[in-house]
């Protein structure tokens, strides 16, 4: 049996220990940077966006190493004009979809407020769980506080190396030989993520009384007009 | 986005379905991990073990699984988590 990474202090104390190769650690502490390092220009497009319009929200003035592509940006984006320069802002690649999805996917106009409401609150949560990560990727010992910051962090990861690897299935039995340096990558994430869940499933509370008789029956039935969440027909090659 | 505004008339839209509560929806996807899944339905709504993991088979076989509904603003709230912890999900309005 394969010795467990993540375990309960033994001393008794609160949090886990942390048994890691120096190769694991140093890649737990790269990763989660490189995401960072997107999501940071990301957050600035959307701070240079933002000033020229109504509903500005640029509420990090502090950040004086990020003024100069600030600038950079909004340069390029002038020509476009206010409607292009909101779009550049909110348009994502491909690869970072999966962390921003839609919560009104048959509602443009709900959607873009929603965006506006609660992209940079979503955006600060996944910077700061993958920095979380990248700092205590040496510790030996986390607090739960901590350790959700891991869970979240390599699960953003998984999620943008998943859509870049276009993974279709996750049962093990489709793993392909030989494996990419990022398959490998993904599927060793995957396996310390299993690990996260398990050990801070230890310490969930216990369900909320009522809890279980409040989880509504779908009231559609059948899959909302064939239409995913992002509004792509519903894939018929299901299970 | 509009400032809510003060009117004696009733917004249309709004008038035709005062109601109905909205559902929120999260969608099947090949990356989550099941047993992730199950953890953040427990840990976000404080289900049962066998609640969320009945729910998170109905993600993973029928494509999607309603989990929590109530009015707009709270459905809004729930999907903000599961949008912190990497789900997809959705709201809909029922009765549409």
């Amino acid at each position: 049996m394969m010795r467990r990474r993540i375990t309960r202090r033994r001393d008794g104390k609160p949090g886990c220990t942390l048994r890691l190769s120096s190769a694991e650690r140093a890649l737990l502490a790269k990763l989660p940077l490189e995401l960072e390092l997107v999501l940071s220009s990301m957050a600035a497009a959307i701070d240079s966006a933002g000033a020229g319009s109504d509903d500005a929200g640029g509420d990090e003035t502090g950040d004086g190493d990020g003024a100069g592509s600030d600038g950079a940006e909004g340069a390029g984006e002038e020509a476009g004009g206010g409607a292009a320069r909101r779009g550049a802002a909110t348009e994502l690649p491909p690869s970072l979809r999966r962390l921003f999805p839609t919560a009104y996917s048959r509602d443009e106009e709900a959607e873009a407020g929603f965006v506006a409401m609660a992209r940079n609150e979503l955006l600060e949560h996944h910077r700061q769980a993958l920095k979380t990560l990248s700092a205590t990727a040496e510790a030996t010992t986390l607090s739960d506080e901590e350790t959700q910051g891991w869970l979240a962090a390599v699960n953003d990861l998984r999620l943008v190396l998943g859509t870049v690897l276009d993974v279709r299935d996750t049962e093990p039995g489709v793993m392909q030989e030989p494996m990419s340096n990022q398959m490998a990558v993904y599927h060793y994430l995957s396996a310390l993520e299993g690990e996260l869940v398990e050990y801070l499933s230890m310490s969930l509370p216990e369900p909320t009384p009522g809890a279980d008789d409040q989880i509504p029956t779908d009231p559609w039935g059948e899959p909302l007009g064939g239409l995913r969440w992002d509004g792509t027909p519903q894939p018929t090659d299901g299970p | 986005m509009s400032a809510p505004v003060e009117t004696e008339r009733p917004i249309a839209d709004e008038a035709l379905a005062p109601d109905f509560p909205w559902m929120v929806v999260v969608w099947n996807d090949p990356i989550n991990l099941m047993s992730y899944v199950t953890f953040v339905f427990q840990k976000l709504f404080g289900y049962s073990k066998a609640k969320a993991h009945r729910l998170m088979l109905d993600v993973h076989y029928k494509g999607r699984a309603v989990v929590t509904s109530g009015p707009r603003e709270r459905a809004e709230m729930d999907v903000t988590r599961l949008h912190q912890h990497g789900l997809w999900a959705t709201m809909e309005q029922s009765g549409q």
